[in-house]
């Protein structure tokens, strides 16, 4: 695939394959394209060159291809459980499910995130790691075959990052197929199947996360000296 | 010249209506340090930021900075004094070019060519502002408009200057970049206070830390022994 905003190609003939089951970690510094990469795949912005194939067909349609944003915009005036319902009602596969069917999986996915006990609480009220859960939880009500998770880590703590990997992994476990955008590389080396780095919307590499990670390349273009300093500490 | 701490923090409380965030909070940034404070979300960080810079007022406490009291003086009276702030989020004019942006930060100047004195220094700080000083802000990467934002910041001149969050949403190689870009607006005599959740971050980047828990300072001192503390690895750098 290839974008360009006028001169400028943000997505530079970028071909990669996505396993179901697997977890696939995107990585490279900012303004390397992978947010641009993500709305390639989702749609959301117009292909210069390039298709995307899902299952071997047309991505075009309610193919159950979700994703969440890098800053999280719920809707403030609704409450926890009304979000992730509209999740339920305008994304689903096979068009949307009656209003009592909507609220039952939204009550399933906010108890699977755990944050069931603020379902009726207004989207404002809640802090950042919860935030982000509710996100995730819009997302999930979709019933995604394929979840793109738009840096759901920033801002958390340690213990908070490790509870999060817990939750995606299980969120695998049940079906979905990932992919990752995380600058948090703890989480990426944990969860990741395979990483794959872009630089100035090039692909760099590709492979597993112990080789990606300790690729001379990829320190230099991402990873940085600090970095290097503490892992060879 | 007096001497003293530039930013004094002392017993502050404060919260919002009923809730209390802030209990009792003391700490001091001396002239010329690098100072930061660590903590996890709801900690009350950014209620401590809020509360110095007269967006939240205090119900206990005292703020002073350079030894005047500046305790419940509005937010633009306390820019006035010497606090700058670069915030979380960064918060560019993002419809404006990176220049405007840097002219922004010193809207209270009148020294013009003192302004495009240091808007020159801002350029060679970070050359990439240089190279997009007619480019729109928003349309920049995370790690540029963190550049912006924080050459805006030290535009005004502060006294002291104040970072939230500095690391958000940053790729590693972006924050060597600011990390090493803030080493050197210190080592040429700006006093700075980073209020950072990447505590790996914070302690490569200040001398003295706070840890804030719960509304509390838990623990203070030298970076260099806050990192080899058990329940700051272990909480915080997650080792």
């Amino acid at each position: 695939m290839t974008k360009r905003f006028g001169g400028l190609a943000a997505v530079s003939e970028v071909s990669f394959d996505l396993q179901g089951g697997e977890i696939l970690g995107l990585i490279g510094p900012n303004g390397s394209g992978k947010t641009t990469l993500v709305n390639l795949v989702t749609g959301a912005l117009p292909r210069t060159a390039g298709e995307v194939r899902f299952r071997g067909g047309s991505i075009h349609g309610r193919l159950g291809v979700s994703r969440t944003f890098q800053i999280v915009k719920p809707f403030r005036n609704l409450t926890v459980i009304e979000n992730v319902m509209v999740g339920a009602l305008f994304g689903s596969r096979g068009g949307a499910p009656s209003l009592a069917e909507a609220r039952r999986r939204a009550e399933e996915v906010l108890d699977f995130v755990s944050l069931s006990h603020r379902a009726q609480t207004a989207a404002d009220g809640l802090n950042v790691p919860e935030r982000k859960r509710m996100e995730l939880a819009r997302a999930l009500a979709m019933r995604p075959a394929v979840l793109l998770l738009d840096e759901v880590m920033a801002g958390l703590n340690p213990a908070e990052i490790d509870a999060a990997v817990a939750l995606i992994k299980r969120i695998r476990d049940r079906g979905t197929t990932l992919i990752v955008i995380e600058h948090v590389m703890r989480a990426i080396r944990d969860l990741s199947d395979r990483i794959m780095v872009l630089f100035h919307g090039e692909k760099l590499t590709e492979g597993p996360p112990v080789e990606v990670l300790n690729n001379p390349e990829v320190v230099s273009a991402y990873l940085g000296r600090r970095y290097a300093e503490r892992a060879g500490a | 010249m007096r001497s003293g701490p530039v930013l004094e923090v002392e017993q502050l409380s404060a919260g919002y209506g009923e809730v209390q965030i802030l209990r009792h909070v003391s700490l001091r940034v001396e002239a010329g340090e690098m100072v930061t404070l660590v903590g996890s979300n709801g900690a009350g960080k950014s209620t401590l930021l809020n509360a110095i810079c007269g967006i939240v007022r205090p119900t206990v406490g005292r703020v002073r900075l350079d030894g005047t009291d500046i305790t419940g003086w509005s937010s633009e009276a306390i820019v006035a004094q010497g606090i700058t702030q670069v915030p979380e989020g960064r918060r560019l004019f993002p419809q404006m070019t990176v220049r405007e942006n840097l002219l922004m930060g010193a809207y209270r100047r009148r020294d013009h060519r003192g302004i495009e004195r240091d808007i020159a220094a801002m350029y060679e700080l970070f050359p990439v502002l240089k190279d997009r000083q007619r480019q729109r802000a928003g349309s920049m990467s995370g790690g540029e408009q963190q550049m912006c934002a924080i050459g805006r910041g030290l535009m005004a001149r502060p006294r002291i200057l104040i970072l939230d969050e500095l690391s958000l949403g940053l790729a590693p190689i972006m924050l060597d970049v600011l990390v090493d870009a803030l080493q050197r607006v210190h080592a040429e005599g700006t006093t700075v206070f980073v209020v950072e959740q990447d505590v790996a971050t914070a302690f490569d980047l200040a001398t003295i830390g706070y840890v804030l828990e719960n509304g509390r300072v838990v623990l203070s001192g030298p970076t260099a022994d806050l990192r080899s503390d058990p329940h700051v690895k272990k909480a915080y750098l997650g080792l």
